[in-house]
């Protein structure tokens, strides 16, 4: 079993990388890192789980080019099912552009209908509280903007679209959206970071159980535990959304 | 940093205005600058060092030009106030003054390339022993030429992206430094052209930060004599580190930094390489954070928390609000369960503390912990004396 991290030298803010770390090292799975200018290995070969994290605006900017040629590869393993996560700003990599506060607009890979605006000297920081299925989902958000929905826009990733959680405090998807993130199938893309696979077990659980691992997470209780009091913290309703 | 310099010219006679304590932001600099006015609006002193937090040039900029600005160097910090590197670099340069003469590390890639148009002097360490090709560590900011993308070459890594660097595709590297020194016996042997001169790096100060202080105290036309007998007369501050030895053990409180991974990182390594047994409290939560919010706790992930799974550690204590995630942290990195003990409450997880005779005691802290920290300290010393008779 292999877990593979995409462009890990671009892609390499906030801690992100553990997710999938944690994963392999749970699963005993091989952990791949594909570099910039490598073909990815998920094209060629049978992996468990695509990985990318959070990245810089060059390294986003290097990854979305990377991964261009290999777009209609992606779309075909997500309608075999294949299972893949993107997070924290890997998410914006996803939509269709990135729009900054003097009017450039970069072009995204296009997968996902939205746009992502940004500003160089604000930024959003909240923490997230939400929901997958039954499970509470925690973590943080920390943005230069915020991302929108393009409602009409083609999503060329397999139907049915859905969002990823259900948000219970702080932004969804922009500040005025209750959902947060997207899923095709087992793709999945999110704004949240946290680590967010190690910042809750039962997300950690699930994506285990979708690269056909049943194996125990690591350092169970530890996880159970920090989990447990970040969920209370996020629940109080006199604690502060934003930073 | 900042007190090496105030320290250094308050040695050589000038009067000087400085934020010493660290209030490095907008209100900091104001109120640090209002201090420096008479009661009849005349200034009182004829030299400010100012320390400004990167993310607070913004505001302080436009209203302040420095004659000199110095950059030590840029590495990934908050990520609510400075999101990365490559960001606080193209901030600085946008709202750096044009005339201000820019102080900086030719060792980081990074911070070399902020306001380019600008004067700039550089300054570089000269390899020494224990200096490696390739970035140890999770943390490296600039793996990629900011030029043309390729992966850059190292020859030399201090730590993370600190260090001599080179783009096999474009040719870009590290430039010479305008003064380069060696590093040796707490010494720094200085060269700038023809000139050469020796001066101290004080005790548990970075080299680097000695060297820039050198740097910046010469370009601003102290003697090299000057600058070797200020330099000496410097210390870091105890807000920094303490140390005190009770009952065969000896606790050292250090300001580890919260939020910040590469600081951290650097701090774990210098307790990996202190020699004999350590027994290590960690209370690196940021307690403003708490009052209001939830700290974001994602650095725990770009620290190196692995240089502490070595049989020299032989425990751990967790205190603080997020005292949990520093124990699965540890736990990830390798430490084995049965050495870590936590507890939210910072007082009450110092009765965890082993206090053995022969072990160091590290007390680790961040930025906005001071206070809290040196009741802990004082905390512990008691138990030390109580466990000592």
């Amino acid at each position: 079993m292999t877990v593979e991290i995409l462009y890990p030298e671009a892609m390499n803010l906030y801690g992100e990388q553990a997710n999938a770390m944690y994963l392999a090292k749970a699963a005993g799975a091989e952990l791949a890192l594909t570099h910039l200018y490598d073909r990815p290995l998920f094209t060629h070969e049978d992996v468990a789980l695509v990985y990318m994290g959070s990245g810089t605006w060059s390294g986003q900017q290097l990854a979305r080019d990377a991964l261009t040629p290999w777009v209609g590869e992606l779309i075909k393993r997500t309608e075999r099912g294949g299972a893949a996560l993107f997070t924290g700003s890997a998410f914006e990599v996803l939509g269709k552009y990135i729009q900054d506060e003097e009017g450039s607009c970069r072009p995204m890979l296009g997968l996902l209908p939205f746009y992502t605006d940004r500003s160089f000297l604000s930024r959003y920081n909240a923490i997230y509280l939400g929901k997958l299925g039954g499970e509470t989902i925690v973590g943080h958000k920390s943005q230069f903007g915020a991302s929108h929905l393009i409602p009409d826009a083609p999503c060329p990733l397999p139907m049915p679209l859905t969002f990823l959680f259900r948000t219970l405090r702080g932004a969804g998807l922009g500040p005025d959206t209750a959902w947060e993130g997207f899923r095709s199938k087992n793709l999945m893309a999110t704004a949240v970071s946290g680590p967010v696979v190690i910042q809750n077990p039962p997300f950690a659980r699930y994506l285990l159980a979708l690269m056909g691992s049943s194996a125990p997470l690591l350092c169970a209780d530890a996880a159970a535990a920090s989990y447990r009091v970040r969920v209370r913290e996020f629940s109080e309703p006199s604690r502060g959304v934003t930073y | 940093m900042t007190n090496l310099i105030a320290d250094a010219l308050l040695a050589s006679g000038k009067k000087v205005l400085v934020n010493r304590l660290g209030s490095n932001t907008e209100t900091g600099v104001a109120s640090a600058l209002l201090s420096g006015l008479s009661l009849g609006n005349r200034l009182k002193y004829p030299v400010a060092v100012l320390e400004v937090d990167e993310r607070s040039s913004v505001k302080v900029y436009p209203h302040l030009t420095p004659d000199c600005t110095v950059i030590t160097n840029l590495t990934r910090d908050s990520i609510m106030r400075n999101a990365f590197p490559e960001y606080m670099a193209e901030l600085l340069t946008r709202y750096m003054p044009p005339t201000t003469t820019l102080v900086l590390n030719a060792d980081d890639l990074i911070s070399c390339r902020v306001a380019p148009e600008n004067g700039r002097i550089y300054y570089s360490l000269a390899s020494a022993p224990g200096d490696v090709e390739s970035a140890g560590g999770i943390v490296n900011d600039l793996p990629l030429c900011p030029v043309c993308s390729a992966h850059l070459e190292y020859s030399l890594v201090r730590h993370g992206h600190i260090g001599r660097a080179r783009c096999p595709k474009c040719g870009l590297a590290s430039p010479e430094g305008d003064f380069t020194a060696r590093f040796s016996s707490g010494r720094l042997e200085i060269r700038s052209g023809a000139e050469r001169f020796d001066c101290p790096a004080p005790a548990h100060v970075d080299p680097y930060d000695a060297l820039a202080a050198a740097t910046l105290l010469r370009a601003l036309g102290l003697s090299a004599e000057a600058v070797s007998r200020g330099l000496a007369s410097a210390s870091l501050p105890a807000t920094r580190r303490r140390e005190a030895s009770i009952g065969g053990v000896r606790i050292v409180t250090l300001m580890a930094k919260d939020k910040n991974a590469v600081a951290c990182s650097r701090t774990f390594a210098a307790l990996r390489s202190a020699p004999g047994r350590k027994e290590v409290y960690l209370m690196m939560n940021c307690l403003y954070d708490q009052r209001h919010w939830s700290e974001n706790t994602c650095w725990l992930y770009d620290c190196d928390f692995e240089l502490l799974c070595h049989p020299d550690f032989t425990h751990f204590v967790a205190a603080g609000p997020r005292c949990l995630d520093y124990r699965l942290r540890l736990e990830l990195a390798g430490v084995p369960e049965c050495l870590i003990d936590a507890d939210p409450d910072e007082r009450r997880a110092a009765k965890y503390l082993k206090l053995t005779p022969g072990t160091d005691v590290y007390i680790l802290y961040g930025t906005d912990s001071v206070r809290l920290a040196r009741r802990v300290e004082r905390y512990v010393e008691k138990l030390a004396e109580r466990r000592a008779k």
